[in-house]
């Protein structure tokens, strides 16, 4: 069977580590699981210790996370009921929450799921007005309201016709 | 607030990642939320990952080219995939120099037009992003100048460097009379660089002088061509430009053709994945689809349908997995032929029956950082 996975020599040894949560919940992990991510993997290459604290995750996010590791460490599961998976994984969380997630898979470097938040968020970010996008990213607007009026009038787009728009 | 903690924290990288999966409407509007979203959108980086990252087949819609049948305008009809109902006609927005303006190609949101005179002598090339209104006018070449002494016939193609992002205009110059003087040159045109380059190597094949759109499929810019030393009557090749590695590749025509008085026109076509070229082959009063099933290989080419209609057509694509987009000549109108249900559907175009010339279409934001803007 293929399996897009990444398995570094890690994954032959069934052991555990524990994962703790900037909150302090901790989680236990095979190793098959974390070594997923890359940082992890990293981590357990360079020291012998099964603890790994992560300081800037919370228990929630990283509950989530550890479930998406877990399920694609598991041998026994296809590569079809992987991916719909995923989708089931993303569908229906808030933006907030996938904010959490996006940022949690970009430390800990899972890639996959990196890609499927990200596309998940911008899913939800298309249609959506500027002043969501400023909020929702806390951005401060840093235009003149001339320039701003400006480049809304730059935006030349030929017409309004939404069938021609890409999903 | 947690989430301003989060975000003062979210790395440009993430933000970058979950722009380029956003279609290009959206992000046109989100350059107004801060003059970083601003210069992400519009930096070429950004543009490049996220015109190459864009899925190129299916196409979202078909674009079709036509000349009014007064010959005396230009128009764009863009039509939904599958059913093919029209989303919008534009008039193009250019005025031809020397007499004709021709599709290239359409290729990731940038559509490349030829404005030629009647034998291709001479043209500009120009590359239009229809939905953002950029365009740019490429500059000619400086061979240019000895075109119609030197030169009898100027070939275009039309093509996308997937490893480089950049789209890539090629140009072949012939001259039919002293082959030994003159020996065809081939230029490159970089659209990201904005300049020609000669590409120093000899073209195999010689080219018909009618124009015929070229075929752009798995990277490699296709024409019908002439096998030296044949030079006209009807093409026995193909000929392909790889626009990647730089290299031209011949393939055979199906071998069980007859060539020869029977065979009256022939038509190259990308196959329907785009994965491959189809070739329409007109003899009597029928015309015959055949598609190269596994692309390269000569032994795969296979007659899938002998199409016939009362009236005289000319046969543009195949679309949908086995509909034939053709233009009728008495009538002057885009017809959608259903070959299986012997069914005929009218597009409700009209047009020059010899202009009608087709392309995929997905928007894209090709040319936003190095076009110029259109006016109204």
């Amino acid at each position: 069977m293929v399996t897009t996975d990444e398995k570094g020599p890690l994954t032959a040894k069934k052991k555990s580590v524990i994962i703790r949560s900037c909150d302090g919940d901790e989680f236990l992990v095979s190793e098959s699981a974390a070594v997923l991510s890359t940082s992890l993997k990293k981590i357990l290459e360079e020291k012998e210790d099964r603890l790994i604290h992560l300081s800037d995750i919370d228990n929630k996010t990283l509950a989530m996370v550890i479930a998406y590791l877990s399920t694609h460490a598991d041998d026994g599961l296809s590569d079809d009921l992987k991916r719909s998976f995923d989708q089931e994984f993303v569908s229906g969380k808030e933006f907030d929450v996938l904010k959490y997630l996006v940022l949690a898979t970009d430390t800990l470097q899972v890639t996959c799921l990196c890609y499927t938040v990200a596309k998940k968020m911008a899913d939800i970010m298309k249609n959506k007005l500027v002043e969501w996008v400023r909020r929702e990213f806390d951005i401060q607007n840093d235009y003149t309201p001339e320039a701003e009026a400006e480049i809304r009038r730059l935006d030349a787009w030929a017409w309004d016709d939404r069938q021609l728009e890409d999903d | 607030m947690a989430d301003n903690e989060v975000f003062t924290k979210l790395p440009q990288d993430v933000i970058f990642h979950i722009l380029t999966k956003l279609p290009p409407k959206t992000l046109l509007q989100l350059r107004c939320v801060s003059k970083f979203f601003y210069l992400l959108i519009t930096h070429p980086h950004f543009l490049n990952l996220h015109i190459s990252a864009a899925p190129t087949a299916p196409h979202r819609h078909h674009l079709i080219y036509y000349e009014s049948t007064d010959y005396r305008k230009y128009y764009f009809s863009f039509h939904a995939d599958e059913t093919f109902s029209l989303c919008k006609i534009f008039e193009i927005p250019f005025k031809s120099v020397y007499g004709y303006i021709r599709l290239v190609g359409s290729i990731r949101g940038l559509v490349c037009l030829f404005d030629t005179n009647y034998f291709n002598f001479l043209g500009t090339v120009i590359l239009w992003n229809p939905i953002i209104r950029k365009f740019k006018i490429l500059p000619c070449l400086q061979e240019l100048s000895c075109v119609g002494t030197n030169y009898s016939h100027m070939v275009i193609g039309f093509g996308f460097d997937q490893r480089t992002g950049d789209f890539r205009v090629v140009n072949f110059l012939y001259d039919f009379h002293n082959e030994h003087d003159f020996l065809p040159k081939a230029f490159v045109y970089d659209v990201k660089i904005g300049s020609w380059r000669s590409i120093g190597q000899v073209v195999p094949c010689y080219m018909p002088k009618n124009w015929y759109s070229s075929v752009f499929v798995n990277g490699v810019v296709h024409w019908l061509a002439y096998k030296r030393p044949k030079f006209n009557g009807q093409p026995n090749c193909i000929m392909g430009f790889d626009v990647v590695e730089e290299v031209f590749k011949l393939m055979e025509l199906p071998q069980n053709l007859e060539f020869g008085s029977n065979v009256n026109e022939m038509r190259l076509c990308p196959s329907v994945d785009e994965k491959s070229v189809s070739l329409f082959i007109n003899v009597g009063e029928i015309w015959d689809l055949w598609l190269m099933k596994d692309y390269g290989k000569v032994e795969s080419w296979a007659r899938i349908y002998t199409i016939v209609l009362e009236q005289d057509f000319i046969p543009l694509k195949i679309v949908n997995g086995g509909e034939i987009l053709a233009a009728v000549s008495a009538q002057k109108k885009l017809v959608l032929i259903d070959v299986e249900k012997d069914e005929t559907k009218d597009l409700k175009v009209c047009g020059l029956p010899s202009s009608f010339y087709t392309g995929g279409y997905l928007p894209s934001l090709a040319l936003l950082d190095n076009g110029k803007q259109l006016m109204e």
